[in-house]
């Protein structure tokens, strides 16, 4: 089936306030992980930037959200919410450039195992022909949703609320549903990128009286 | 007749003791002490010498008694390695200053200042309302000095070219007075007359004695730069150096201000705060990155680039006050150099409005 993008700002809100989350919330958790990535440095071990991301994004969405329904989820070693009135589980994950790109499907950026495969399998029954949604066998039916991140010092960060449904030699390779969080260029709201015309309404020079007596 | 105040005040220009002054010219200390005190005054041969020596005609220390800023009321905004010589010397450039002012006064009529009497007991919200009072809003601040002058603060530039001092203002015969620093960056300079802004207002009748005004005036130049409202609203999270550097062009400080303001409102940790300060300091404190153009005095522009309109240049000011042209030019933002290098034009009778 073709996978549903959805990327308008209304369309965006709607979903994910479907799903019981809220999109200032989901952007919120992206830049605390980008954020404390920004001070890892040369020195770290290689792709400890990518488990800063993973683990303080994870963190930020726990912080945000249990107690509003959603409960934590140490299943399989995922750092994961979910919500058993929705039944929905968001577990957080570092996707490639792709990520909140519309036109191009993005997919996880390093290998997943057996676990991510046999969620993304449970996902796929969901979307099966005449088949209920909620039909789900894995965690009694919980709808497996990532928090795709894409962080790169020198470029915007991007992000989006996937559910995939296909997974191939340990990567992602389809979606149901994409939701677009930070697509890289944001002209408003709280993902704008800094800096476009920041003296625009700065107070300008005046002109002062001086007269000779 | 000798005027042993301006012999004391050449003296502390020229940033020397009694007894180096003694030395310099040719005299016992004792001598200069009673030179000063008024009961003894320089021989000729010592004025010659110190004439020599300053740059300073013989005429100026034939002139009346003149203003000095009194130290207890003018507030110092340095680095503790400012010593006594060098604080002393800024003061007296501020004596010449009142001669330059009291000149241009007779001849120029400016601002009258605005700046009311604010009674916050907290500088944020004085800061708050000095905005509000002067119908700017929690908009930036696109030029701090043009900012002053057209609220009536008459603005000079440091004579002393040091790092150990970086402005100081007070307040003569109900006129506020700013002295900024110009060696150093901009953004720096920006936030120096923001602090001495707050001291204007925050210690307007009372010189700042108390420790704690020095913590005021930053708290007020913050809040004044960078209102909190507008920052919270344009800078709510900072996801790394790169959003600092960024966000700092709206507001026009150095990254190192915006990154204490926003750890003093809570939108970055401890943690990160510690880690922008590292970062940053790897640029050094003499350069900040993406710096802004240094700001200039429109009124000392317009009142200079008058005169010599009128015939009138900074030399013919210099000897109407027998101060060397080189104290003025240093209290002017080097501006006075600027119509020199055209050709001197003939007496108008334009008026400027």
């Amino acid at each position: 089936m073709p996978e549903a993008i959805i990327w308008k700002p209304i369309e965006v809100r709607n979903e994910v306030s479907a799903l019981g989350l809220d999109i200032d919330g989901l952007i919120d958790c992206v830049r605390y992980a980008e954020r404390e990535k920004s001070f890892v440095t040369a020195n770290d071990a290689v792709e400890f930037g990518s488990m800063v991301v993973y683990d303080k994004a994870g963190r930020a969405l726990r912080e945000k959200y249990l107690g509003n329904g959603w409960v934590k989820d140490d299943a399989d070693n995922q750092c994961a919410i979910k919500n058993p009135r929705t039944m929905v589980r968001v577990v957080p994950c570092n996707f490639d450039e792709f990520a909140g790109n519309r036109l191009v499907r993005p997919t996880n950026k390093s290998p997943k195992g057996e676990i991510s495969r046999k969620r993304t399998m449970c996902n796929m029954t969901a979307w099966l022909p005449h088949v209920p949604r909620a039909a789900s066998v894995l965690d009694a039916g919980f709808q497996a949703w990532v928090l795709g991140i894409f962080t790169d010092g020198d470029r915007p960060t991007t992000a989006e609320l996937s559910l995939p449904i296909a997974f191939s030699g340990h990567y992602f390779t389809d979606f149901g549903k994409r939701i677009m969080l930070l697509t890289g260029d944001d002209s408003e709201g709280i993902g704008r990128k800094l800096g476009d015309d920041p003296d625009n309404d700065a107070v300008e020079i005046v002109d002062i009286a001086v007269r000779r007596k | 007749m000798q005027n042993p105040e301006r012999v004391e005040l050449v003296r502390l220009r020229l940033g020397l003791t009694k007894i180096g002054f003694a030395k310099a010219l040719g005299v016992d200390r004792k001598t200069i002490q009673r030179v000063e005190s008024g009961t003894h005054v320089l021989n000729s041969k010592c004025i010659e010498t110190l004439v020599e020596l300053s740059g300073y005609p013989m005429e100026f220390f034939e002139k009346d008694k003149f203003d000095y800023p009194d130290p207890s009321a003018v507030s110092f905004r340095s680095l503790r390695s400012l010593t006594a010589t060098l604080r002393n010397a800024a003061l007296a450039a501020g004596a010449l200053a009142f001669e330059l002012d009291d000149w241009v006064e007779g001849r120029f009529e400016l601002p009258e200042h605005s700046l009311p009497r604010l009674n916050n007991p907290k500088p944020a919200d004085a800061a708050l309302a000095l905005r509000a009072y002067w119908g700017i809003g929690e908009r930036p601040i696109g030029n701090m000095i043009n900012m002053l002058e057209s609220h009536g603060v008459r603005v000079f530039s440091l004579s002393e070219e040091t790092r150990h001092l970086d402005a100081y203002s007070f307040w003569r015969n109900d006129r506020p007075y700013v002295f900024l620093n110009t060696i150093k960056t901009p953004e720096h300079s920006r936030f120096d007359a923001a602090h001495e802004l707050g001291h204007l207002v925050l210690h307007q009748h009372g010189g700042p004695s108390h420790r704690s005004a020095e913590h005021e005036a930053n708290a007020f130049a913050s809040a004044f730069l960078m209102p909190p409202a507008d920052l919270i609203a344009r800078l709510p999270v900072v996801r790394g150096l790169r959003d600092l550097l960024e966000g700092k062009k709206r507001w026009r400080v150095s990254a190192a201000a915006l990154a204490y303001t926003l750890h003093k409102q809570g939108i970055i940790s401890d943690w990160h705060y510690r880690g922008y300060c590292i970062e940053l300091n790897k640029y050094g404190g003499a350069s900040e990155p993406f710096g802004i153009e240094p700001e200039n005095s429109q009124v000392w522009q317009k009142i200079l680039t008058d005169l010599w309109r009128q015939g009138i240049t900074i030399s013919h000011i210099a000897q109407d006050l027998k101060i060397p042209e080189r104290e003025l030019s240093s209290l002017l933002f080097g501006i006075a150099a600027t119509p020199c290098t055209a050709e001197r034009p003939q007496p108008t009778t334009l008026q400027l409005v």
